[in-house]
């Protein structure tokens, strides 16, 4: 009898460790890629091939750029984390990890061995959204994202601390700025504006009509910019969206290319503006220029230059609209989002400011070669068409930002 | 030779074609009567502008014998011009 109560005893005792044992929850790495995505395909290698092989983790992999399924899953799994956007993404408990560098690496597995040791707090976040349950985010690892711009930060003596990766995406809006202001759609209306104020022989009027019209105008632009980029970070990694938006590319870049092969043997010069439209926004000018109360005048050539901005959208949507994917795609957003915004806007309005100073300074009107025009259509074109291609077919390429 | 001149203060090639046509006009013996396409509709009517600007029409008498459209060079208008005469 003692002997059956030693082996009773003896096996509750194994049994309490073994329900404690079992009680630990294994720690899952929620790994969300895409093929063709080099940052995950890095990720996989130096990463994932090894934690696989661990008995005390649980990998679980969801391919987002082809299952159409798992993207809008990720979009749910982004929302409750409230994280930015973007792959690969990387979720361990309440910890989301966006991108693969170095630095991420180690947060991963510091996340998984602190999540283990600490498995009273660790919780399977993902399997909980994914039974439609409610859940509010604990993060212990909030500031991950301050901690991995570390790595390609760089010291310039005097000059101080400079990321080096947001050299790639600072050229491309000063680029594709620069050659979207070429656009001669709007020009014509401050040109006439300049003539205008310049008739009037009245410098301080010309200077503050003048400026009003080219802020406003940067205002209205930049705007709807950052309106775009919302609504593409908000639906970014839907595969369709995303390939909608590089086809949308892709036929811009096409119909540029062959506006520039077509006209390239033609006499440059200025296309003849429908005659109704330029009558009604001729007659505003002479209105808002001449009119005797300031405010009416200043909120006259604000809202000519709203109308006109809007309008004249049409014109250039291309390279805004696949900027915006640029900086989405970067996982750009908020502040550093307007800063790039705000870039893209000064370049995209270079050759107005340059018009509407030497006016000011000469009160003569200057005009760019029309010859410029030919050449924005040809690198405009062969911009949107490369950058179409790389979003379909290779988005990783142009992902400068991990 | 008289030469009608057709631009518009909001085209940036007629500005630039504008201050090449004052040099030709020191080299050339040309008579120019300068139109604006939306200040002067009334005379610019008669001369069917198309798609593009500016317009230089040369006149022998009142007969057209020559139209150049668009920005040119310098030496495009020259080469233009010794070609008509």
């Amino acid at each position: 009898m003692k002997k059956l109560l030693k082996y009773i005893l003896v096996f509750l005792f194994f049994f309490c460790f073994l329900v404690n044992v079992n009680a630990k929850e294994k720690v899952t790495l929620y790994f969300f890629h895409g093929d063709g995505c080099p940052h995950c395909a890095a990720e996989t290698t130096e990463l994932i091939k090894d934690l696989e092989k661990r008995d005390d983790i649980k990998v679980v992999k969801y391919e987002v750029w082809h299952n159409q399924e798992n993207s809008a899953f990720l979009d749910k799994v982004m929302a409750v984390y409230k994280t930015k956007t973007g792959i690969p993404y990387n979720v361990i408990g309440d910890t989301a990890i966006v991108g693969y560098n170095e630095a991420n690496k180690f947060e991963i597995e510091r996340a998984l061995e602190y999540y283990k040791e600490h498995n009273d707090k660790y919780r399977d976040v993902v399997k909980l959204i994914k039974e439609g349950k409610e859940v509010k985010i604990n993060d212990h690892y909030s500031k991950q994202d301050d901690k991995t711009d570390k790595d390609t930060t760089i010291t310039i003596p005097f000059i101080g601390e400079f990321n080096v990766k947001n050299i790639s995406v600072g050229s491309a809006a000063v680029l594709i700025g620069l050659v979207d202001g070429f656009n001669p759609c709007a020009m014509w209306v401050l040109l006439f504006l300049i003539t205008a104020l310049i008739g009037l022989k009245n410098r301080k009027r010309m200077i503050l009509l003048g400026s009003i019209f080219l802020l406003t105008s940067g205002l209205v632009y930049f705007l709807i910019m950052f309106s775009w980029l919302n609504i593409i970070i908000s639906v970014s990694t839907s595969i369709l969206f995303r390939t909608l938006i590089g086809l949308f590319a892709i036929g811009a870049g096409i119909y540029n290319l062959y506006a520039y092969i077509k006209n390239r043997n033609q006499d440059d010069g200025c296309d003849v503006v429908d005659e109704k439209k330029r009558k009604t926004i001729i007659s505003r000018i002479k209105k808002f220029t001449r009119e005797k109360s300031l405010i009416i005048a200043i909120l006259g050539i604000m809202a000519l230059a709203i109308s006109v901005n809007i309008v004249e959208l049409l014109c250039s949507a291309g390279l805004p609209l696949v900027f915006s994917e640029l900086l989405a795609i970067n996982n750009i957003t908020g502040m550093k989002a307007v800063v790039y915004d705000l870039i893209y806007v000064i370049f995209f309005m270079l050759d107005d400011f340059i018009v509407f100073f030497i006016a000011v300074k000469t009160m003569d009107v200057i005009g760019f070669s029309t010859k410029i025009n030919k050449y924005s259509h040809l690198i405009g074109g062969i911009i949107m068409l490369l950058l179409g291609i790389l979003l379909i077919f290779a988005p990783g390429i142009i992902m400068f930002n991990f | 030779m008289k030469v009608i001149k057709i631009t518009a203060v909001w085209c940036s090639a007629c500005l630039i074609m504008n201050k090449r046509w004052k040099e030709i006009e020191k080299d050339y013996d040309v008579e120019t009567i300068s139109y604006d396409l939306d200040f002067d509709e009334d005379e610019v009517k008669e001369y069917e502008v198309g798609e593009k600007l500016p317009v230089f029409i040369f006149l022998d008498g009142d007969k057209e014998i020559g139209r150049l459209i668009g920005e040119k060079s310098l030496e495009e208008i020259k080469k233009y011009i010794e070609e008509l005469n």
